[in-house]
């Protein structure tokens, strides 16, 4: 039951993160997405560590925040017509049905982690990867980075539970949420320089 | 005394005090990472595991071995030769800082990511350097974005590449955790080989990961892609080593070595072609870049040892080309010119120190006789002829290479011509300054006697690779 709702949360989260516009929404979708691959972590490993899995999501999440609340220019916006959602919907389910077919070979390349927990990595992993086909922008290309991450980082719990691996993990994440937020600072002032001639 | 907690826990003190002295002292600062650089590097020469050092003539005791939440960092033997590198090209490219203004990370995050190659050379089990490699390229943002190059593709892309390339290889690592052998489960080996071979790929810029080279070189602040293209990719490479120093089966399957070459031919095929569509110095640079990595790896791919003494020799003497073209092409670039042929028309008569420099260390890494880059290239040329791994196609291979190095030239050749097309006189008015000058003269000078008399300095270079002397083919 845990690792439904928690796939239920992580697919849902990953999948508004691909078709909302509002960096505050999507910064909401991604907390929701973390706290979903919290909880399928908490299947395997006890509840501290799964709990490392959520928040570090959440931290990189505020990070990302902070930047773009301090942001000079606003994000440059991308295409909000319908046929732009309704593609990468149909994207999305592409990549889905290709997971759903794929998961016994997905579940020996991970190293054969529980099926829900296949299920929810790889899903996190193909949304991630459509994320970062589709953006240039720093900020989503880094939500889309922690995404794909997050997918591996469930299923790597599976056979590697090393404290020191774990907080690196999660290093990584605020790393990465640190840099994006960084040269999304950057191409903020750029715009902002550009703005003003 | 820890020698692992040194080589990590000093660099990140020092990038702390530099970080505060550089608004007030920004020489000292530069100083400081100077002197802890060549400091490091002499620590790594004189305290290699194995030997007891002495001082004020009683033997020192100095730990190998640092053992953080459960895991340990060692400091190996096979570390050596890669952490001496990597301290000394950091020393080089610190000490050209101060020709040129920088942001005020730059030092204190090239310092950190000094500390994090040693953590990455040292972490036990291996395979988790992925993880400080990952961490290394998220640190490298700070560099290769600023305000003078506020779009820069190049660093995200960066991030984005090597990020994905480790899942692949920690997933490789629960595989070959306790594996001291070869898999007798032809399926495991199968899963072993596609994990490593994705993840190397995108470490290595495999084509078609390679892309984020150009655009960092093209967009990025040629002295922080200088940096990247020396620090990073040469870590790349020792993690490579390492990986077969380590996992020594590896080594028996031919594949690998096959693969190896694939990409190498692949990387110095397109880096040739692309150097020609391309008509942007930067770019241009970026994708020689590329073939020369891709000669690099086909060394590599001859499973000699002397193909390792080709690849530490390649990766000392494109440091120095990095070095000297970054200073030079920062200098063209100052003061928001562009760096197109049309551009850099005429560039010459006011800074005929920075074209001539960031020509000749193009070339040089181009490999164009007579300077510093040839005499790897030859060598590797030269190994192809005798390796066994290289039978069938190995003319065609050379061929490759031969056109890849002409198509290089050719393009850094067309930048030449523009920088020297004027309709006046020759009537040099240089304007570099007194600093930069002496350090674009000396470093150009530098290439070209290397390449003219190769023999002061390569076997010195050569014997380094004697520590990773198992890398062959059984």
């Amino acid at each position: 039951m845990l690792a439904l709702v928690g796939f239920v949360f992580a697919l849902g989260g990953a999948s508004a993160l691909l078709l909302l516009r509002d960096w505050r929404r999507m910064l909401v979708a991604f907390a929701i997405q973390s706290a979903g691959a919290g909880l399928v972590a908490w299947t395997m490993v006890p509840a501290g560590l799964a709990a490392a899995e959520t928040l570090s999501g959440w931290f990189a999440g505020a990070t990302i925040a902070v930047s773009v609340l301090r942001a000079s220019s606003p994000l440059p916006q991308e295409s909000t017509a319908p046929a732009n959602s309704v593609f990468r919907g149909l994207a999305l389910l592409m990549i889905l049905v290709a997971i759903a077919n794929l998961l016994p070979d997905i579940g020996a390349l991970l190293g054969g982690p529980p099926f829900q927990v296949t299920l929810a990595a790889s899903s996190l992993a193909g949304a991630g990867f459509l994320i970062l086909g589709l953006t240039e922008q720093p900020l989503r290309t880094g939500l889309g980075l922690l995404t794909t991450l997050q997918g591996f980082e469930l299923a790597y719990l599976w056979s590697e539970r090393s404290l020191l691996v774990i907080a690196l993990l999660a290093t990584v994440n605020l790393a990465i949420a640190l840099a994006c937020a960084y040269l999304n600072a950057v191409e903020s002032q750029g715009r902002s320089r550009e703005a003003r001639g | 005394m820890n020698s692992p907690l040194i080589f990590i826990a000093v660099p990140f003190l020092a990038a702390i005090a530099s970080y505060g002295l550089y608004p007030s002292r920004p020489r000292l600062a530069k100083g400081i990472a100077i002197l802890l650089s060549l400091a490091l590097a002499g620590f790594a020469l004189l305290f290699a595991p194995g030997t007891t050092p002495a001082l004020l003539g009683g033997a020192l005791s100095v730990q190998q071995s640092w053992t953080v939440l459960g895991r340990s960092f060692v400091f190996e033997p096979s570390a050596q030769p890669a952490l001496i590198f990597l301290h000394l090209a950091g020393a080089f490219l610190f000490l050209g800082t101060l020709a040129i203004p920088v942001h005020r990370t730059f030092v204190p995050v090239a310092l950190g990511v000094l500390g994090l190659m040693a953590a990455a050379l040292f972490v036990r089990p291996f395979l988790y350097a992925a993880i400080f490699l990952v961490l290394i390229a998220t640190s490298f943002a700070a560099l290769l974005s600023d305000a003078g190059h506020p779009f820069s593709r190049g660093a995200a892309r960066l991030i984005v590449l090597v990020a994905l390339g480790m899942p692949f290889i920690l997933l490789a690592g629960t595989e070959l955790t306790g594996l001291p052998q070869i898999p007798e489960d032809p399926a495991q080996l199968q899963r072993i080989l596609v994990l490593l071979g994705l993840g190397f790929a995108f470490f290595l810029s495999f084509p078609p990961f390679h892309f984020w080279l150009a655009d960092v070189a093209d967009d990025s602040p040629p002295y922080a892609v200088a940096f990247v293209l020396t620090l990073f990719q040469g870590a790349v490479i020792f993690f490579l080593l390492e990986f077969l120093n380590d996992y020594s089966w590896l080594r028996t399957i031919p594949q690998l070595f096959q693969t190896l070459q694939v990409a190498g031919i692949a990387m110095s095929l397109l880096g040739g072609v692309l150097a020609l569509a391309h008509d942007r110095l930067g770019q241009v640079t970026g994708d020689i870049a590329l073939a020369n990595l891709g000669t690099i790896l086909i060394a590599l791919s001859t499973a000699l040892p002397e193909g390792v003494e080709v690849a530490m020799v390649m990766l000392v003497l494109r440091g120095l080309a990095f070095g000297i073209w970054g200073l030079g092409l920062h200098l063209l670039r100052e003061q928001g010119r562009g760096d197109s042929i049309e551009d850099l028309r005429g560039r010459v008569l006011t800074q005929p120190l920075a074209c001539s420099a960031a020509i000749v260390a193009g070339l040089s890494l181009a490999g164009l006789p007579g300077l510093a880059g040839f005499p790897g290239l030859w060598a590797a040329l030269r190994l192809l002829a005798v390796s066994q791994v290289a039978t069938p196609g190995g003319g065609g291979i050379v061929l490759v290479v031969v056109l890849s190095v002409g198509a290089s030239v050719l393009a850094l050749l067309r930048f030449a011509h523009s920088m020297l097309a004027v309709d006046v006189p020759l009537n040099f008015n240089a304007g570099e300054g007194r600093l930069p000058s002496f350090l674009l003269g000396l470093g150009t000078i530098a290439i070209i006697a290397i390449g003219i008399a190769p023999q002061w300095i390569l076997p010195l270079l050569a014997r380094s690779a004697l520590y990773f002397g198992q890398l062959t083919a059984p």
